[in-house]
């Protein structure tokens, strides 16, 4: 059982730099959260706030309506799992997983249990003897986790664990780690800069920017409904493309988008929104998969433009594509017969568009 | 015909290649070895020999120079008298460096980097600048000719040294394996002690061997600071001239002794320093 609270929490460093500011955050009881920025947005020092090793300047932090401002981190009942895995290289994989155990002084019997019940678990049982410098990266990751797994921690905490990780081991761990969160029931607080991992691994996902949390939710609200344009250029590959243009609302309340030659046409529901935005510069956002190949109208518009260049990425293609004089770029589906130069006609769904104010980078429509 | 004398060139351009390293090799090895073979050489004469005639082999071989030596307190205290003081300031650079270089090496605080630099710079001054202040502190506060003066003083020249060298080999030591164990529950000083210390073992056997070589060698401050009760075993050797000249089977057998304990050490540290070299800042 253990829910975290962060009220207001403020980080200052002692050379002036402001990692964390105001920070306002309920962390639930056995939820995955997921910290995602890139680097120096402040995630890391929230999870080292959690863990203890870092003071917080200002404001409480809060483990079950109990303050630990000034707790040390081994009384806070946490574990943490570091990117640099951090085993101690002298000692076995057995003693590195039953350190933690060891020192709080656990029978020993109890700690041979679960240290073998850890191994078991994450297949490092015919390890146990040999020394972390004689293992491969992903040895390494399952011992540092075995480490964290068998003090049974009311908050497990990741810095990146997954981040020294080849592509396809890392794929392969993220469903492992998923799998642990729902065996051992436990609070989880995973950093991470990379988009595809938070989005897979998190209940919810907690953007930040500068020491700034940008958006909380849930993985499929924060990738369809970004607050702003830092969220949504943040998550999706290829990122979302952006065209510059006016909102331009017509005597019979239509509300269309235009850039030059370009107009597009906001359904009901966004029109609504935008009502009063008449004249407003804005950047309108679409996400590289919202498109679709040709032209069979529905609910979308169709952008006739050139094609600029073919990615194949194996499963998809990435188009590099260009509407009067934007570079924009697509993902589409492999079968697609087209060449750099070819005319190509796209069918956008008018439905999954963001509108961003230009200047705040606001969503306008959320 | 042209075949033969082809390899015949080859081969004799290969035999004059290994020759020449070898000889080279050879060369430079004689060149090394030849004083210290000469040391023993001599040690192992009688004093007439060494003045009388050239030999490259002791005629008359005799280990009485030893035996002088080892049986005379004049002479074994001197290598006593060094032992001490050389292992006290080794301790004492290493327990003081120790912290320094975590220091140094974890934190950033105000004029840390003008700090660690000023460290080095103790090491510009030639020992014999300290000999005179040493000698008037030392004297007034009645540690004069003591194995702790010694020590003290040598260890102006080796705390930085050693903290130059440990935080090299602390900065490797990833930040996260601090915060393990501070989660896992260790104290400061039982982390410091049980886990740090081992991961740096080269390191410290590294320092210490500087420590150790520095002291041993060391003869102007040791010789300055000592007269009786703590005079090393260099300050004894220059001082051998007795009323029948000198006498210099026993010296010859005094400086084969003196550079026994520094070759066990290298002996017995050389692959923490091969490590060292490799890994370390050194």
């Amino acid at each position: 059982m253990a829910r975290i609270r962060f009220e207001n929490v403020e980080k200052k460093y002692a050379n002036g730099f402001h990692a964390v500011k105001d920070l306002n955050l309920e962390i639930r009881d056995k939820e995955f959260l997921v910290l995602l920025g890139p680097s120096g947005c402040g995630k890391s020092t929230t999870l080292n706030m959690i863990a203890g090793l870092e003071e917080v300047s200002d404001g409480s932090l809060l483990f079950d309506d109990e303050l630990v401002n000034y707790m040390p981190p081994h009384k806070r009942d946490v574990a943490m799992v570091f990117q640099s895995y951090a085993l101690y290289p002298h000692k076995s994989v057995y003693d590195n997983i039953a350190f933690g155990l060891q020192m709080r002084r656990a029978p020993r019997e109890e700690t041979d249990r679960r240290v073998r019940d850890a191994a078991r678990k994450l297949e490092i049982e015919h390890l146990l003897d040999r020394r972390p410098s004689q293992l491969s990266g992903g040895q390494r990751q399952r011992v540092a986790l075995g480490r964290a797994m068998v003090r049974e921690p009311a908050v497990f905490l990741m810095d990146e664990p997954l981040s020294n990780l080849d592509a396809a081991l890392r794929i392969s761990m993220r469903a492992e780690i998923k799998e642990l969160h729902q065996e051992m029931q436990t609070t989880f607080v995973y950093v991470t800069h990379d988009q595809a991992e938070a989005l897979t691994l998190a209940d919810r996902i907690v953007v930040m920017r500068d020491g700034v949390v940008q958006q909380i939710g849930s993985p499929g609200d924060i990738y369809e409904r970004p607050r702003n344009t830092f969220v949504a250029s943040f998550l999706g590959n290829p990122p979302i493309n952006y065209i510059e243009g006016q909102i331009k609302v017509t005597d019979d309340q239509m509300v269309r988008f235009v850039q030059g030659e370009l107009e597009l046409n906001f359904p009901a529901e966004t029109a609504a929104k935008l009502a009063d935005c008449d004249g407003l510069t804005v950047l309108l956002g679409i996400r590289a998969e919202d498109v679709e190949e040709g032209s069979h109208g529905g609910a979308g518009a169709v952008l006739t433009g050139k094609v600029n260049s073919v990615l194949p990425v194996g499963s998809d293609l990435f188009l590099g594509f260009e509407l009067f004089g934007n570079e924009l770029f697509f993902r589409v589906g492999k079968d697609i017969g087209h060449a750099s130069g070819d005319e190509v006609s796209l069918t956008v769904d008018l439905n999954r568009l963001h509108v961003f104010d230009k200047d705040s980078g606001a969503s306008l429509i959320w | 015909m042209a075949n033969v004398s082809m390899n015949k060139s080859a081969n004799s351009g290969m035999m004059s290649k290994i020759s020449g390293s070898a000889v080279v090799m050879t060369l430079y090895l004689l060149f090394l070895l030849l004083p210290i073979y000469w040391l023993l050489n001599m040690s192992l004469k009688t004093n007439t020999e060494i003045l009388n005639t050239f030999t490259l082999f002791p005629q008359d071989l005799t280990f009485a120079n030893y035996a002088t030596i080892l049986t005379d307190p004049a002479w074994y205290l001197g290598y006593v008298n060094s032992i001490i003081y050389v292992t006290m300031n080794t301790v004492i650079s290493l327990v003081v460096a120790l912290p320094a270089a975590y220091a140094f090496s974890r934190y950033s605080f105000l004029g840390d980097k003008h700090l660690f630099f000023w460290l080095l710079t103790n090491r510009m001054a030639p020992p014999a600048v300290f000999a005179l202040p040493f000698f008037q502190l030392y004297s007034s506060v009645g540690l004069f000719d003591t194995h702790i003066a010694v020590a003290l003083a040598h260890t102006l020249f080796n705390v930085p040294l050693a903290v130059w060298i440990l935080e090299g080999f602390m900065r490797g030591v990833p930040k996260e394996i601090d915060e393990t164990a501070y989660i896992d529950g260790y104290s400061f000083g039982r982390f410091f002690t049980r886990i740090f210390m081992p991961l740096i073992s080269s390191g410290i056997g590294v320092a210490a061997f500087f420590c150790f070589m520095f002291s041993w060698v060391e003869l102007l401050l040791s010789r300055t600071l000592t007269t009786v009760d703590a005079k090393p075993i260099a300050a004894i050797m220059t001082r051998t001239q007795g009323a029948a000249g000198i006498d210099w089977g026993v010296l010859a057998a005094a400086g084969v002794l003196t550079i026994v304990p520094g070759a066990l050490v290298i002996y017995f540290v050389r692959n923490y320093i091969a490590k060292g070299f490799a890994l370390g800042r050194v």
